[in-house]
């Protein structure tokens, strides 16, 4: 018996430390930066292993810890609340590179894509963070969030068009109007 | 047909693959038409690939000790990633069966501008032999070479399409330990499904000239059982490079 829930915990920690690249880029969105993430990460992975008599073998793992890493953060939002957030953005990502023209351009494009993502309210960078860094389908992401397909569908789109006009200015969205 | 509420929706829907064959039909007719609506699929497309790039960091980060420690998995056993996920196949990010969309994405070039700053960026770093790999075998087309921090270099010769729906590269190894593989793209990254020793290479004409190692069969079945289909042509495999094969499946 023990041994099979031995077993079992092992196999957990395995699949975790599988999933841990993808796990620490979602939290890096959702807390705004890598520092922070990894915090969230760290908490995220402490809860899942302190509850892994809820997690349901066969089902996805990313899921539930990505639902887990959620919770965790807006838990921690609104314990916030009161004193403020603070965020710092230029802390967001240790990017390398020596020297270079091209590499200062594309550290300052790197820089405004996650400052656009920071602005996003949570909701609509939680989404992001799921369906265009992680690639879930829409399907997946409603339940992971547990919002109608519908909601999904319009929230990916108001927040598209925020990062767009955060990147490309105004001026770039009236194209389509 | 789906009712979008407003041209971002459906935008979107396209960028994220979920459209139906009805509405992506309809969807590339208006873009044949329709240059801003054009304009703004190749911009919203380059802004994911710009975020992408911006989150790329922990994807590239070895999942060493250390890490492993700060996370509180420290007393897991660390075990050798590449046999072990050569025996298991990773997580995939997305469990849904989805046809792969038509390439004829405008925003291709520029996803591709973005990854070759994720590229560059991370230059100076000195990742592993075998992120090394994992990112020739992510962005480089096939024919060209990038030498590893083990002092092989890496080929990748073609690519492929698995029965499963993965996207799959043979690459070719070169150095003390010359060799020719098959390696296929996972929801979370590059699995070497078989390697066999001798080399595979482009020889002038470009036509592949075949590994006549003693083991070359290994190749051969490793192909039959994958199921792979015809090599896919240039500029399809330029626009899996230009997505980080998003759209590679299992």
């Amino acid at each position: 018996m023990n041994q099979g829930k031995d077993s079992l915990s092992a196999d957990l920690r395995q699949d975790i430390i599988d999933l841990l690249p993808r796990l620490r880029r979602f939290c890096m969105a959702l807390a705004r930066g890598q520092d922070a993430g990894d915090d969230l990460c760290q908490a995220t992975i402490e809860r899942a292993l302190s509850r892994e008599d809820q997690f349901i073998p066969g089902t996805r793992l990313d899921s539930w810890m990505y639902r887990i890493a959620q919770n965790i953060f807006i838990d921690q939002t609104r314990r916030l609340k009161t004193r403020g957030v603070e965020t710092d953005v230029d802390d967001a990502i240790a990017l390398s590179g020596d020297d270079g023209i091209q590499i200062v351009e594309g550290r300052s494009d790197l820089a405004r894509a996650q400052a656009a993502m920071a602005a996003l309210p949570d909701d609509q960078r939680i989404l992001l963070a799921l369906v265009v860094l992680d690639g879930k389908s829409y399907r997946e992401a409603s339940e992971i969030l547990e919002i109608p397909m519908g909601t999904v569908m319009s929230r990916i789109a108001r927040a598209r068009r925020a990062i767009d006009t955060s990147i490309n200015g105004a001026m770039a969205y009236d194209t389509l109007q | 047909m789906t009712h979008f509420n407003d041209p971002e929706a459906r935008i979107a829907a396209y960028l994220d693959g979920q459209m139906s064959t009805a509405d992506l039909a309809a969807f590339e007719a208006d873009l044949e038409n329709d240059l801003a609506l054009a304009e703004a699929v190749a911009r919203f497309g380059a802004n994911d690939g710009l975020l992408r790039a911006a989150f790329d960091a922990p994807m590239q980060e070895p999942v060493d000790n250390a890490l492993l420690m700060r996370m509180g998995l420290g007393d897991a056993e660390v075990v050798n990633l590449p046999e072990r996920r050569a025996s298991k196949p990773p997580i995939p990010a997305n469990d849904d069966v989805r046809g792969w969309v038509r390439w004829r994405w405008p925003a291709a070039g520029a996803i591709a501008a973005a990854l070759v700053v994720t590229v560059m960026t991370q230059t100076g770093q000195a990742p592993a032999t075998e992120q090394q790999f994992a990112q020739a075998m992510e962005t480089l087309a096939s024919g060209q070479s990038v030498a590893l921090a083990s002092g092989e270099a890496i080929t990748p010769v073609l690519t492929f399409k698995a029965g499963d729906g993965r996207y799959c590269r043979e690459f070719s190894r070169s150095g003390a330990n010359a060799a020719t593989g098959i390696a296929c793209r996972g929801g979370s990254g590059w699995v070497i499904e078989a390697e066999a020793k001798g080399a595979t290479h482009l020889d002038s004409g470009n036509q592949i000239a075949t590994a006549d190692g003693a083991d070359s069969g290994k190749l051969d079945e490793a192909y039959a059982s994958l199921k792979a289909s015809d090599p896919v042509d240039g500029d399809t495999e330029k626009a899996l490079i230009a997505v980080s094969w998003r759209n590679s499946e299992k």
